[in-house]
């Protein structure tokens, strides 16, 4: 049983408007592993990258950022001050983003932006940095790290830059990295190699890693453990495999049905009615019972509370409340 | 229920090259060939998936279908029509009959119109219909589409981006087209409404009796909807077959990578999915290889690859293939370029 | 309804882009209401009473609230009818250079090719020679500076920008999907550029056009204060300036007045420009 490595209790991120404060997202708790492939999966506006965004302490004005907790390895860093933040933010903690052509600073080489890190965090002089960087292009499978180093952004390809991306989160041996949607924008074949990479990476590092996506395949290829979002809200939290063998929670049933499999040989794909709600006209009760067919009564009127189910498992429903499934009544 | 099959459209050896680069007398002038010799038929009724990663040309070929760009060669015979040797002028009529889906939701609609403007567009272009009968018209795609009318008189941003996709898939229905060309229609969707669409657009085709061209990037879907398939790797079709055949007997390398490439659908599956995984990058389309394209990502590659291009060519029944060394039915040894 | 509220909510968000509203608002009163509010005629010599100071010094009084100049004008009424002056050149000359702007900007960026080379080297080419020279140069030979000239000089030498911009717009615009749509369904090109191009395009549009107003006044004070612009009996702020200018070591009330009224009338115009620009950007939209 490996031990805990972050610890997230509460947290909340909300943004003043036009329209008043809207709450992105609420009451979510989670904890990851030392070690760990968590994997937060969730569909556009669900809130997942915010929640990255909050635990790195990058959300500003005007979003209000709150929370019971937030604990890295033993340490509070929620309430850490910018310049300690960024001491940390890096070294322990690292992210890598989606595009990574807008990650890397386009009027720098490859070589003067990872050298940057170890500048920063190691206090390296230049040729130290410099040696350094192209250890670790190296170790992240680059064929050719001295030319590398020495181009521009712009004339690698975006798997290629995706890797430079991991190079430069992982320099330092972070504790954890938070991915955000790191493939969505690769073919493939690309992700295939990236995912792998991430993976090997991952075990010989014994990092941490937050999977950001909304692709439940990566999520299958890749996780140890799910979260689940759907409007601001931690729906279930499961080991992955209980998760695809067994989803508690309608809007996990329904998105595990509605993906299509190669070979998949439905004549109609099942689908979850209705779209997601907009923040500024969230329902009453459960968020999700307009689209739900078990809605119910209760449903409708109150938000269900964290139920815990066998395993260890969490699902925020009120057919789990007893702690096991109910039949609701079918929706009108 | 399918009628007797007759080929809709004919495509002959289509080329497009784009120019790169050159000085101000055109010296050094570099091509990237988009689409290089491309050729298949399609029957009325059927969907053809064109799948493909990125620098394929697989868009690009959409749009030389669509004619939003002109080819360098080749031919395309619409309906016993050949279209590419049509002015634009004698052209416009077709367009009637050919529409394009297309991919984003958030500029495939103009931010400035209304719903009803945007699917009136065809309407007003093509055809003298008053305004009541266009209005009405209007009416009934939206309901074809499962929107509800009082949505007419909103505008793009108030709707959400499987909504959109829907609008747009109205104004492509319009002007009751023979042919739709799909142009990645869901890959921005989430994936719950990606299934929505995915089930309109089959009932739509066997309601209205269409046919699809559906280009797309992710295999899974491509082969839920289509019932052939054609894969292309820098500008050309390496395999084109049915649907079931694609995966049953694999022919080219790359499919094979493609279809390892693939994450698991379910986690108990981690173990049992090992498949060769593709190495390296896309070659430049500028510095193309003499011989076939695919060559220095290959496992299977002997020196003939290198030197000269493979031709398409059936070997099995109705499955076509371009490669010296197809995967079933030659000898393979494991060689580097 | 609900539009206006929201525009208003936007507004008072912003404190420069409040300011700039009020300040453009009470010139354009000053300019409507001229007549009403001016305490003189301004042209009304007081032979009596020339460069008398304003009313808080000595000598001054409140018949003549910021005193008169030379020749015995009272400077407020004067300033109150040049404002009339400056804002229906500035106007007028905005709109002349954009239409112009807008529909070479509009042939250039969607044709491309010949048009486009042809229209960018002249437009190079006016806007190499400097503006104020080449607009003395033609008051000069013209002779007549009714203010139809005036505007149409100044219009000749503000259009560039307009056209460079806008043709930046419509490239941007040309390659959107709904562009593709239209033209897949046989949309001519002079089609697609009304409906399609030309709505997207309106929000640059409107903030250029704050901005060019402003230009436009100070080009129109420039060149009055030059002695090529606004004629007498017309007042106007540069002819003000001009007037007072040998006055500035004894009586400086005579220009400062003018010259603080231009100063605020541009920040004023430019603020709202600016604040214009940030809630146009499509980018912000949603918001």
């Amino acid at each position: 049983m490996k031990d805990v490595l972050l610890r997230v209790d509460n947290l909340s991120v909300q943004f003043k408007t036009l329209d008043g404060v809207l709450t992105a997202i609420e009451g979510n708790s989670f904890t990851v592993r030392r070690g760990e492939v968590f994997c937060l999966v969730g569909e556009s506006g669900c809130g997942k990258s915010l929640t990255s965004l909050a635990i790195m302490g990058l959300i500003e004005k005007p979003g209000i950022v709150k929370a019971d907790d937030i604990m890295l390895d033993g340490r509070n860093i929620c309430w850490l001050r910018e310049s300690e933040m960024r001491k940390i933010r890096g070294k322990e903690l690292s992210m890598i983003f989606q595009e990574p052509l807008t990650s890397l600073n386009p009027l720098f080489t490859i070589g003067n932006q990872m050298d940057e890190v170890f500048r920063l965090h190691q206090k390296a002089g230049k040729a130290r940095a410099r040696e350094k960087s192209i250890e670790m292009l190296r170790f992240v499978g680059i064929a050719d790290p001295e030319s590398i180093y020495m181009r521009y952004p712009s004339a690698l390809s975006g798997g290629m830059r995706q890797r430079v991306m991991i190079a430069m989160a992982l320099s330092c041996r972070p504790k954890l990295l938070i991915a955000d949607e790191p493939t969505t924008a690769l073919d493939v074949t690309i992700q295939k190699q990236i995912l792998k990479l991430m993976k090997d990476l991952q075990r010989e590092l014994d990092t941490a890693i937050i999977l950001i996506t909304h692709d439940l395949s990566v999520v299958a290829e890749m996780a140890d453990r799910v979260a689940v979002m759907y409007a601001g809200r931690i729906i279930e939290q499961a080991d992955v495999a209980a998760l695809f063998q067994k989803p508690l929670h309608p809007y996990t049933e329904g998105l595990i049905n509605s993906t299509i499999k190669l070979g998949d040989t439905r004549e109609r794909l099942p689908t979850i009615a209705g779209t997601v709600p907009p923040l500024s006209a969230m329902p009453k009760g459960c968020r999700f019972h307009p689209r739900c067919r078990y809605a119910t009564e209760i449903c409708r009127a109150a938000e269900p509370p964290i139920a815990c189910c066998e395993g260890g498992r969490t699902v925020r429903c009120f057919r789990y409340v007893d702690g096991e499934a109910r039949e609701g009544g079918t929706k009108g | 229920m399918k009628e007797a099959s007759r080929t809709l459209l004919a495509v002959e050896d289509l080329k497009i090259s784009f120019p790169v680069g050159g000085d101000m007398l055109g010296r050094h002038r570099q091509y990237v060939h988009a689409v290089d010799g491309v050729s298949f038929t399609l029957d009325a009724g059927e969907t053809l998936g064109i799948v493909g990663e990125s620098g394929c040309g697989k868009s690009t070929l959409g749009n030389l279908i669509i004619r939003l760009l002109k080819e360098t060669h080749g031919r395309i015979v619409f309906e016993g029509r050949e279209i590419t040797a049509l002015t634009p002028k004698e052209f416009k009529p077709y367009r009637r009959d050919m529409q394009m889906v297309f991919q984003d939701p958030f500029s495939s609609l103009n931010p400035r119109k209304r719903a009803r403007d945007i699917i009136a567009e065809p309407y007003r272009v093509q055809t003298k219909l008053s305004r009541r009968e266009i209005r009405a018209n209007v009416e009934h795609m939206m309901e074809l589409v499962g929107l509800d009318s009082s949505y007419l008189n909103r505008y793009p941003h108030e709707f959400s981006g499987g909504q959109r996709q829907r609008i747009g898939i109205a104004r492509a229905l319009a002007l009751n087209p023979k042919l739709i060309i799909c142009d990645e229609p869901v890959s921005a969707l989430d994936v719950s409404i990606q299934a929505q669409i995915l089930n309109l657009l089959k009932d739509l085709q066997q309601d209205l009796g269409l046919t699809y061209i559906f280009i797309a990037h992710g295999l899974p879907t491509v082969q839920y909807i289509s019932d052939r398939i054609a894969v292309m790797y820098m500008g050309k079709i390496v395999e084109l077959t049915s649907n079931t055949d694609l995966f049953a007997h694999t022919l080219h390398p790359y499919t094979e990578g493609l279809l390892s490439a693939i994450p698991v659908s379910d986690p108990s599956l981690r173990e049992s999915h090992t498949g060769p995984i593709l190495e390296g990058d896309l070659p430049s389309p500028l510095h193309l290889p003499a011989g076939c394209r695919f060559c220095s990502r290959c496992k299977y590659a002997q020196p003939i690859c290198s030197r000269q291009e493979p031709q398409m060519r059936e070997v099995l029944p109705g499955h076509f293939v371009s490669c010296h060394f197809p995967l079933e039915t030659a000898e393979k040894t494991d060689a580097s370029c | 309804m609900k539009k206006i509220k929201r525009f208003f909510k936007l507004l008072l968000r912003s404190s420069t882009g409040t300011t700039g509203m009020v300040i453009v608002l009470g010139i354009c009163l000053c300019a409507i209401f001229a007549n009403q509010l001016a305490p003189h005629n301004p042209n009304e010599m007081d032979l009596m009473n020339m460069t008398k100071p304003p009313f808080w010094m000595n000598g001054g009084d409140l018949n003549n609230v910021l005193g008169t100049d030379n020749l015995g004008h009272d400077i407020l009424s004067r300033m109150l009818y040049g404002a009339r002056i400056s804002l229906i050149v500035g106007i007028l000359a905005t709109l002349a250079s954009g239409i112009v702007g807008m529909v070479l900007g509009l042939v250039s960026g969607y044709f491309g090719g010949l048009p486009d080379g042809i229209i960018m080297r002249v437009a190079d080419a006016f806007f190499a020679i400097p503006g104020i020279l080449l607009a003395l140069v033609t008051l000069m030979v013209f002779k007549s500076s009714g203010i139809l000239t005036l505007v149409l000089v100044i219009a000749a030498i503000s259009w560039v920008p307009y056209a460079r911009l806008i043709r930046s717009e419509v490239l941007r615009l040309k390659e959107k999907e709904y562009v593709k749509a239209a033209k897949t369904v046989g949309a001519s090109s002079w089609f697609i550029i009304f409906n399609h191009i030309l709505p997207n395009v309106w929000p640059s549009f409107i903030v250029i056009s704050t901005m060019s107003v402003a230009g436009s006044i100070l080009t129109e004070t420039a060149l009055s204060f030059l002695g090529v612009g606004i004629q007498a009996p017309l007042v106007s702020w540069g002819g003000m300036l001009s007037d007072g200018r040998v006055l500035l070591a004894t009586h400086w009330w005579v220009a400062t007045f003018p010259g603080i009224m231009i100063t605020i009338a541009i920040l004023g115009i430019t603020f709202l420009g600016n604040w214009l620009r940030d809630v146009l950007d499509p980018h912000n939209k949603g918001l």
